[in-house]
């Protein structure tokens, strides 16, 4: 007779870019988290009988990836289509193809979503838990040991409890939350530079005139500034979690963005030393130069456009929601 | 949160802040949970006492040492009734399975040993016989405790053997 097997493996898993790997497995009397980590495996056991809660809360970075992947993938068919030179063609066609396999693996998977495990002494992210179909179907197995282990729990338990947790909770926080303000118009500032920022490079991207140049170089220095401003205040007001990722977020984009200047800064600099004692004659080559004329500079404009626009609509967005 | 959200075993808006949520509680959460136990005092000479806590009336004796414990010193482990030196001897011995929580896998790293190095070729001259070594040392020892095929120890085995192969080759080749 075959012996029953002492694991039994739930479904989902995450591996993360330092190459970690999480999933989780399910036995007689406990789920087993484990994470793998440079050839060693770590467990983490949760007994059915000391399970608390699970919560599932619904993420918006599925969308996100979709928004971002889609966006790329429609500029590095541009890119591809626009461009006459074959080896752009070849990498524009790659790289759009690369971008459309990602984003049909986002849609296929479905929205994303955070999982949580409590005991009464430890609250656990299930980080193999990533897309909201799995964790919902591993959360009904798990739900039935469990029950099957602690017994269930009535209507009447559960309105008692949280009723009296309720009101202690709300005379705590009452008056130290009220006293926070509820939207900050730095941000709304910091989304609305970052779309200007993005169709003023995209109007650039195909005609390069001096005057957008010079906008463009403004509302980069001002969504900079405000992007500060903004990082400093998001810690002072009642702001939704997702707009304070998105506002570090930028800050990643906007590093990226001065990075990318800085360097072709100083290749013009290496290339015409003597523009070096002429600060507008600079700024007039950096202006005059085509994204089209360089695979690089393709690459570079793609990552401005599709940074800028991606960021200031999704944080537009989520502002109106919250 | 409220409780109208709570066990429906479906998505639902938190009225708190919007966002899309499902929460399963169970009785652990608001159940009390029995008091600790500290152990009985002495009432007379004749008693047994815990090992621990000679002042204490023993309850329970430990399955793997035999000593007597009080309700404070035992430690129920796999339906066994264990004192905490039993256990800790067990957790760092890797007796108690249920208490183990890092594993080495040998055959990932064994694994790794035989390929990464192919990158740059010349160091699997060192590296093969490593991976080698490891795959034929570690083939026995356990390795996860989750259900797991010796598939990376043979592709280690094969990898490894391959390029000790091609290096004899090379040196053969030389040598002639």
């Amino acid at each position: 007779m075959k012996t029953p097997k002492e694991y039994i493996r739930l479904p989902g898993k995450h591996k993360d870019l330092m190459g970690n790997y999480f999933h989780l497995w399910r036995a007689k009397d406990h789920l087993l988290s484990v994470s793998y980590r440079f050839g060693d495996e770590y467990y983490k056991r949760f007994y059915y009988k000391d399970i608390q809660t699970i919560i599932i809360r619904k993420t918006a970075i599925g969308k996100v990836q979709n928004g971002i992947m889609g966006g790329m993938t429609v500029l590095f068919g541009i890119m591809a289509f626009f461009t006459g030179d074959v080896g752009a063609l070849i990498f524009g066609i790659l790289a759009s193809a690369t971008t459309l396999l990602l984003f049909i693996n986002i849609i296929f998977h479905g929205p994303t979503c955070e999982c949580y495990i409590q005991t009464a002494v430890q609250k656990e992210k299930l980080k193999s838990l990533k897309f909201l179909k799995r964790a919902v179907k591993v959360t009904d197995i798990i739900k039935k040991l469990i029950e099957q282990a602690q017994g269930a729990i009535s209507d009447q338990e559960l309105n008692t409890a949280f009723k009296a947790t309720a009101s202690k909770e709300t005379t705590v926080n009452k008056d130290e939350i009220s006293s926070l303000p509820l939207h900050s118009n730095i941000h709304l500032a910091l989304f609305i530079l970052l779309l200007l920022l993005g169709l003023c490079v995209a109007y650039n991207f195909f005609h390069q005139t001096l005057v957008v140049s010079f906008v463009e170089l403004l509302l980069s220095l001002g969504a900079s500034i405000v992007m500060v401003m903004a990082l400093v205040r998001q810690y002072q007001i009642r702001i939704a979690r997702n707009i304070r990722v998105i506002t570090w977020v930028i800050l990643g984009y906007i590093c990226g963005y001065l990075a990318c200047g800085y360097a072709l800064f100083i290749f013009l600099l290496i290339k015409n030393p003597k523009l070096a004692n002429n600060q507008w004659e600079l700024f007039k080559t950096m202006a005059a130069l085509s994204p089209l004329s360089h695979p690089l500079l393709t690459g570079i404009g793609i990552f401005t456009i599709s940074g800028a626009l991606i960021c200031g609509i999704s944080g537009l967005f989520l502002l109106k929601r919250s | 949160m409220p409780a109208s959200v709570i066990n429906t075993s479906r998505l639902e808006a938190c009225l708190s802040c919007g966002v899309t949520i499902r929460a399963d509680v169970f009785p652990n959460l608001i159940r009390k949970r029995p008091a600790v136990q500290t152990g009985e005092l002495l009432q007379t000479d004749n008693e047994a006492s815990c090992f621990y806590h000679p002042r204490k009336k023993a309850a329970v004796p430990c399955s793997v040492c035999g000593r007597f414990l009080c309700s404070l010193c035992e430690v129920e482990l796999d339906g066994r009734s264990m004192c905490l030196t039993c256990v800790e001897s067990g957790k760092n011995k890797r007796k108690i399975k249920s208490l183990e929580n890092k594993r080495t896998l040998y055959d990932t790293k064994a694994l790794s040993v035989a390929i990464v190095p192919m990158i740059f070729v010349y160091p699997t001259i060192i590296t093969a016989p490593i991976a080698l070594f490891m795959s034929l040392w570690y083939w026995k020892k356990s390795s996860s405790i989750i259900p797991r095929t010796k598939i990376r120890f043979i592709i280690a085995i094969i990898l490894s053997l391959s390029q000790i192969t091609g290096w004899l080759f090379v040196l053969w080749f030389f040598i002639r």
